[in-house]
């Protein structure tokens, strides 16, 4: 018995006592199985920018680049309440970042200056990050698979996962990666200036993993009901995805078998 | 609270310190001016006290602690609080201090005001008047207070059933064991330490345990028997126990805390002494709430709304309404009538009017539902505000930490939809732009034909006039044509006219003529006549003569005798004459002049009558002797018997001469002499010698007279002898005279007889003559009758020589009229010539004029053409579309650049990150208009700091929730809008209604009191006591097909109101598409009755109070079962989608029921083509499902028993009302049509099965199969 197979054991073990617990639940059926779960490489790249908030940036733009007459008509090319850009002209030309001539309104040096300062950006050298993908699951998760043992290849996989090559293969959302990314920190803010994730290069599988799983099958005397219990060892937490899979895939299925 | 409007003007007021008040304006300034002079002026809130002993009016100011800020920084927030009496001259302080910065300065008993005080001595500043008036109309603070304490006392009812739940200490219990259930939300731990009074207490209260800081959540219930106690967990303990992080030691300590609660108490609590304080935003609010006819500020104004939403007339009513009341305004809508939209509206109307909002309701899920239901439209900007956990999905995107993303994905989408119509409108542009240059080239060339036209025109023009003269010409020359015609047509027939009456006459008279005699028979005639005339007056002359014959003869018969009388009396005058000498006597006298008929003359007469007067005096002396013998006697008598008595007579001889002229009748002597006798012969013997004497004079005077009278009568007696002779004599003559009359008489008669006789003779001659002249002489020849028949003839004659004239002038005429005729004849034929010369003239003219008009039309048509005008358009047309073409292109060109923008934006928004959402986020709550939350959140010190007021606050659900709740958001309120239906459900305390807290409690007290509030609601009291104006109803429903919104129906009718259906079509717009054994495609109402048997019956939990029933359960997942498969076949027959779901509502009276039905639904069956919601009705209320099924669960044999909640018509309104196609009633009809106790209840539920059975929607169920 592998060091491995000890603690999954002992987990299981320990899991059941903690399950036990309710003396109304009592253990029908348990196994041991595992998920797919997919390392990603992603290159992204980054950029450095002042902090200006995107509206007074876009109202600058517009200022800028087109004879706006009124704050009415900037409202409505920006399709944005005439309240917020009433508050921002307000400023704009109490600071003197905006005057009206004539007809229009244009920028001032100062404003035009503020508009440079505002758009400059200092593109990043292209980054990259793995990260770990749950077909399974259809999410990303953080951290990282230290344990890489071909022992977890023997138990069974997990009789529904997803394991379809079109959706291995697929391209990820772009907004989803940067979503996933943007939990590890990598935009920061420093003084007035900030990091911004500007774009997603390249996804690529590096590889996948076996990640096992213990699966309880339960059932409650006290309210009649039977329910799934699948503890994640990679996650290391009770995973409500594959249990309420199992719940609603099998549920019947268990009742008539162990009832 | 009140809004700074209310401050009046700065006003000058002399002010008074007392030392007590100086003492207290010390500790903050060297003395009383320095204070006053720090601000030129104090914005001060002046309360009205309670009058003080000596009836003073009593006043405390609160300085400002915001708008003083001089004071205010000197304070250091705190508020100033200045004691004063009402003075006629100004104020007096007596008493200064300072109080904490929280205390209220500004409520709705306070008067604001801006003063200026002068604390100079003797300044002669006094109080303006109007300031003097406000203070006293302000009403004493404390009453005012102490009025709304009282009135609210009727509420304290519900407080205290909430703080009796929570008016317990924490209870700390130690756990033994602990389990998770199945999706680790709920927690059990077994506490053998609790007592069962404690178990009682704890539902509700927040679980801590030791060793967290945090509560981990929420009790749900209590077992008292197995010493369990549920807990409903926090989200992040959820997480931790499934991440096997969290796992409690056991035997610890856990603590019960009913913090929570007390602060919702206290939060409600606060609510009643913020209104008896004075606090609400809208100061009318506690006459609203208390008074039976609450005084509502009534306006007229009905602005003009432009509606957003598509609203039917009910729902427009209720948003005008609630835009143009004040105060408040509610709604009452029943199941499925729109009344989100009608608060989206509201929302939406408020937004643009500039207005905030405040949706608030009892629950969370209230809340967010109404929220998500708001339609987004960059104007409304929304803000759900409460706690994260309790949010449910819909309404999380409006927490504040999310709108910054709500706001751009609102913003992006409304961008992407501009971008994706850019090219359409390039394209747009594009063709208008083409289709504008076609329009001006046809434009053009349409100008070009014109001004052709318009020369054309011109010529026409001239020829018309041409023309017209030719016509004026032409009609001139018929009109003298006509004229003569006219003429010559007069003259034709004056002619003819002649020509007949010449006929007639000619005819006429050869008539008359032929009529007469001929010439001869006429001289015939007149012969004739003439002859016969002659022989009448033959006649005539005889009958004359005749006459005068007879006439002569009687006139000499007359005259003869006349004369033989003459003679005759002639004779007697002259033997008169003879005999009147001898005569002596009158009377013979007078009798032979009777004899010989002779009328006296007048003389002799007169003489006769003198002469007769004589003798008659000569006749009386006879009376007068005697008397005077009488007289004599008597003297003697009474001179002898004066003598005797020796009385001297003498001297009365004497003396009776003075006596004279004193005349007397024989009578009055002979009286005298009587009386005289009488008195001597009366018994008296006393003779009175005086009276003697008077008689005897008497006797005197009287013999005198007689004597006198005496001598008269002997001298007439001689004169009569005389006068007889004269008058002889005077007869003679006249006799003398009267006999000659006579001779002459006779001389005249013999004279006249003779002439008489000659005549005779004469006239017997020719009558003779006569005689002989005619032959034969008719018998009866009277003079009349010849004259007559003479006139005749003569008449007859005359007639005759007229005749003749006549017919001699007949024959004249008849001559002259024959030649007449002949002219006439004549001059007709000349006429009648004329005139056909003349009517060939004017038929020429007529058809040259009508020419000449024809021409003339077709150039008056060429003239009427408004080819100007034509022309103008076209020039102002293609004006028109130039500068349409102009500003197209600019747009044209302006559109890349606008693209441009918008695409940027639209980029830069995309990318926006945490820093910029949170820009807008603080945008976003700084403008924002439509805020969410709970009614008790409302009342959270964080909001109140966030949102003192807003302008207007609509209430959802409002039957829901407890006056205490309703309250707080109303406080908030300038104005209020309350949405409801109090045919549903009333508030919920806890977990449990009112009902079951009376059903469940043992105090009889208590009991009651609550029994009074379940009467009280709020919402309905409200809607029947406010005006017209303030309330309406929303009246269409379209939730429910029609069939099932029959079966609530009965609870809204009232008056002309009735529930409609605003489906066009229920049948196809709720069509749910299913066909199976149990439901066909036309059910949308069925009953499944279950038998009122044992086997069919209720069951109670052990040791609960609620119920449930296991056949209900098992013909509930028969249906559901059914209803699966029939979708299942809806799907595969094309008539639903793959993906969809029919949505199924389970929902049940009795929250044990729900809870199997959950089991059930979860464990024991597998519905791929379902989803499901199930819960209590109570729960149900504001949720609509495309079926629903409810379980009646109650089903009894018991005698006792009755129908339990089911009873309440609302209860059953909501559990009818929440089905769009279908609705399965599933329960024993005989059990609530039968066996109810209340007759009302079996009326109620007899009318729903009638309703069932009128749709064909009953089933009886027996045996588990339908």
């Amino acid at each position: 018995m592998s060091e491995e197979t000890y603690n999954m054991l002992e987990t299981e073990k320990q899991l059941r006592k903690e399950i036990l617990q309710n003396l109304n639940v009592k253990i029908m059926d348990s196994a041991t199985w595992s998920i797919p779960v997919h390392t990603i490489e992603i290159e992204f790249k980054t950029v450095k920018r002042t902090k200006m908030d995107v509206l007074m940036k876009m109202i600058l733009i517009a200022f800028q680049k087109a004879a706006i007459e009124s704050a009415e008509e900037l409202s409505e090319l920006l399709l944005v309440e005439l309240l917020f850009i009433q508050d921002f002209m307000e400023i704009m030309s109490r600071t003197r970042l905006i005057v009206k001539d004539e007809k229009a309104y244009r920028l001032t040096d100062k404003g035009l200056q503020q508009l440079e300062n505002g758009i400059f950006e200092e593109e990043q050298e292209v980054d990259s990050k793995n990260k770990l993908y749950s077909p399974s699951h259809s999410s990303f998760w953080a951290g990282d698979i230290n344990i890489a043992s071909d022992e977890t290849k023997k138990i069974d996989v997990y009789r529904y996962a997803n394991e379809d090559k079109r959706t291995v293969a697929q391209k990820f959302d772009e907004a989803i990666v940067i979503e996933a990314l943007q939990k590890d920190d990598i935009e920061v803010t420093e003084g007035d200036a900030q990091t911004i994730i500007s774009e997603v290069v390249s996804t690529s599988r590096l590889h996948i993993d076996q990640i096992p799983c213990i699966e309880f099958i339960l059932y409650n005397s006290e309210e009649d009901s039977m329910y799934a219990r699948v503890w994640n060892t990679l996650r290391e937490q009770w995973d409500e995805a594959l249990e309420n899979q199992l719940n609603e895939k099998e549920r019947i299925e268990w009742r008539k078998r162990y009832l | 609270m009140r809004q700074a409007s209310t401050l009046v003007e700065t006003m000058r007021c002399n002010l008074i310190i007392t030392n007590k008040a100086r003492k207290g304006i010390e500790e903050w300034s060297n003395d009383e001016h320095a204070f006053f002079k720090m601000q030129q002026s104090f914005e001060v809130h002046i309360e009205k006290r309670p009058a003080n002993s000596l009836g003073n009016t009593s006043l405390s100011l609160y300085f400002d602690n915001e708008t003083n800020e001089t004071l205010t920084e000197k304070l250091d927030g705190k508020v100033a609080v200045m004691e004063c009496i009402l003075q006629n001259d100004g104020l007096l302080a007596t008493g200064f201090y300072v109080r904490g910065s929280k205390v209220r300065v500004r409520t709705n008993r306070r008067l604001s005001a801006k003063l200026q005080f002068n604390t100079a001595r003797n300044n002669g500043t006094g109080m303006p008047i109007q300031l003097h008036t406000k203070i006293r109309e302000l009403p004493v603070a404390e009453e005012r207070s102490e009025y709304v304490k009282k009135r609210i006392a009727s509420w304290e009812g519900y407080l205290q059933i909430q703080e009796r739940n929570a008016d317990v200490a924490d209870i700390t219990a130690t756990y033994s064991r602990f389990t998770l259930n199945e999706d680790f939300s709920k927690m059990t731990l077994v506490c053998n330490d609790l007592s069962g009074n404690d178990t009682n207490k704890i539902r509700g209260l927040s679980v801590s345990l030791k060793g967290f800081q945090q509560d981990i959540g929420e009790v749900l219930k209590a077992d008292k028997s197995k010493k369990t106690v549920e807990i409903e967990l926090r989200p992040k303990f959820r997480d931790m126990a499934r991440r096997n992080q969290w796992q409690p030691k056991l035997n610890m300590e856990v603590v019960f805390s009913n913090f929570a609660s007390l602060s919702q108490i206290r939060r409600l609590r606060k609510g009643f002494e913020d209104l008896q304080n004075g606090l609400a935003a809208n100061p009318n609010l506690e006459q609203i709430l208390f008074e039976d006819r609450p005084k509502i500020r009534v306006t007229n104004k009905r602005e003009e709304l432009e509606f957003h939403n598509n609203l039917n007339e009910f729902q427009q009513e209720a948003v005008r309404g609630a835009m143009d009341s004040e105060d408040l305004y509610v709604i009452q809508g029943p199941p499925g009538t729109g009344k989100t939209t009608v608060i989206s509206e509201i929302c939406y109307q408020n937004a643009k009017a500039g207005f905030r909002t405040l949706v608030a309701s009892q629950s969370n899920l209230a809340v967010d539902n109404a929220l998500s239901r708001l339609l987004s439209h960059k104007d409304i900007r929304i803000l759900r505000f409460g706690r994260t956990e309790s949010i449910e999905e819909e309404g999380k995107k409006f927490i504040e930490e999310n709108v910054g993303l709500y706001w751009k994905t609102q913003t992006l989408a409304d961008l992407n939809e501009q971008l994706q119509s850019h090219d359409v409108r390039e394209a747009q542009l594009e063709a208008e732009l083409n289709n504008c240059e076609d329009q001006i080239q046809l434009l053009q060339t349409q100008l070009v034909v014109l001004k052709e036209k318009i020369k054309r025109k011109q010529q026409a023009k001239v020829e018309h006039l041409e023309r017209s003269d030719e016509i004026k010409n032409l009609k001139k020359s018929l009109i003298i044509v006509k004229k003569e015609q006219e003429k010559l047509l007069d003259n034709e027939a004056g002619l003819t006219k002649t020509a007949e009456g010449v006929a007639q006459e000619i005819e006429r008279l050869e008539q008359l003529i032929a009529s007469q005699l001929t010439v001869q028979q006429l001289s015939e005639k007149k012969a004739q006549v003439s002859s016969e005339i002659t022989q009448i007056q033959d006649q005539l002359v005889y009958c004359q003569t005749t006459e005068e014959i007879k006439h002569i003869e009687s006139a000499l018969q007359i005259i003869k005798n006349d004369y033989q009388h003459a003679q005759r009396k002639k004779v007697q005058l002259e033997e008169f004459t003879g005999e009147i000498q001898a005569i002596s006597k009158l009377d013979i006298l007078k009798s032979r002049i009777t004899h010989y008929d002779i009328a006296p003359s007048s003389i002799v007469e007169q003489r006769m009558t003198s002469l007769e007067t004589l003798i008659e005096t000569i006749k009386s002396f006879a009376e007068w002797d005697e008397l005077n013998k009488r007289l004599l006697s008597s003297i003697d008598y009474m001179e002898k018997l004066l003598k005797k008595h020796n009385f001297p007579v003498e001297t009365l001889q004497n003396r009776n001469s003075a006596v004279f002229d004193t005349s007397y009748s024989v009578k009055e002597i002979h009286q005298f002499i009587d009386r005289m006798k009488q008195f001597l012969t009366s018994d008296s013997n006393d003779l009175n010698m005086e009276k003697l004497t008077v008689f005897l004079e008497g006797l005197y005077v009287r013999r005198k007279f007689v004597w006198k009278k005496g001598a008269v009568i002997q001298r007439e007696k001689a004169n009569t002898t005389t006068m007889f002779s004269a008058m002889k004599d005077e007869l003679a003559m006249q006799i003398k005279s009267e006999t000659s009359t006579v001779e002459r008489s006779l001389n005249e008669f013999k004279q006249s007889g003779a002439s008489q006789k000659q005549q005779l003779g004469e006239l017997l001659d020719r009558s003779e003559k006569i005689q002989s002249q005619l032959e034969s002489l008719p018998d009866n020849l009277s003079l009349p009758s010849l004259q007559l028949e003479l006139q005749e003839k003569q008449s007859a004659y005359d007639s005759y020589v007229k005749m003749d004239g006549n017919i001699k002038h007949y024959s004249n005429q008849l001559a002259e009229k024959q030649n007449t005729a002949e002219a006439t004849a004549k001059h007709l034929t000349i006429c009648t010539e004329a005139l056909e010369e003349i009517e060939a003239e004017s038929k020429r003219l007529n058809s040259e004029g009508l020419e000449q008009q024809r021409q003339l039309k077709s150039l008056e048509e060429i003239l009427e053409q408004n080819l100007e005008e034509e022309r103008d358009i076209a020039l102002t047309e293609i004006n028109s579309l130039s500068e349409k073409v102009v500003s197209l292109k600019k747009e044209k060109v302006r559109l890349p650049i606008t693209q441009a923008l918008q695409k940027e934006w639209f980029s830069l928004l995309q990318d926006a990150n945490e820093y910029d959402l949170d820009e807008i986020r603080k945008l976003y709550v700084k403008h924002g208009n439509v805020i969410g939350t709970t009614c008790v959140a409302s009342a959270r010190k964080e909001f109140m700091d966030n949102y003192p007021t807003f302008d207007v606050v609509i209430i959802d659900e409002v039957s829901k929730a407890t006056p205490p709740e309703l309250l707080l958001p109303m406080l908030k309120g300038k104005k209020v809008i309350l949405v409801g239906d109090h045919h549903q459900l009333p508030p919920l305390l806890g977990e449990d209604t009112l009902e079951e807290l009376l059903e469940e409690n043992d105090n009889t007290e208590e009991k009651n009191e609550l029994k009074k509030l379940l009467k009280e609601s709020l919402f309905e009291r409200l809607f029947k006591n406010l005006p017209v104006s303030n309330k309406t109803m929303l009246a269409i429903q379209y939730r429910m097909h029609e069939s099932i919104m029959e079966t609530i129906t009965p609870f809204y009718e009232e008056g002309n109101y009735r529930l409609q259906c605003g489906l066009t079509d229920s049948d196809s717009m709720r069509d749910h598409l299913l066909d199976s054994p149990l439901v066909k495609r036309t059910d949308h109402l069925l009953w499944l009755d279950m038998p009122n048997k044992p086997a069919y019956f209720e069951e109670k939990v052990k040791g609960g109070t609620s119920r449930y029933n296991q056949a209900e359960l098992e013909a509930i997942r028969k249906m559901l079962m059914d209803l699966d498969k029939a979708t299942e076949q809806a799907k595969k027959e094309g008539r639903m989608n793959k993906d969809d779901k029919k949505s199924v509502g389970v929902i049940s009276f009795y929250g044990e029921q729900v809870k199997r039905i959950d089991r059930l639904i979860q464990q024991e069956t597998s519905f791929s083509h379902l989803t499901f919601r199930t819960g209590t009705v109570d729960k149900f209320q504001g949720m609509e499902m495309d079926v629903i099924l409810l379980s009646m669960v109650r089903n009894t044999d018991d005698r006792k028993a009755d129908i339990g909640f089911a009873k309440d018509y609302r209860r059953l309104n909501v559990a009818l009302s929440r089905a769009r196609e279908l609705l399965v009633v599933i329960g024993s009809a005989d059990m609530f049509t039968l066996r109810a106790r209340q007759e009302d209840s079996r009326k109620m539920y007899g009318r729903l099965l009638k309703i069932v059975q009128e749709k064909n929607g009953y089933r009886s169920y027996v045996g588990g199969n339908v």
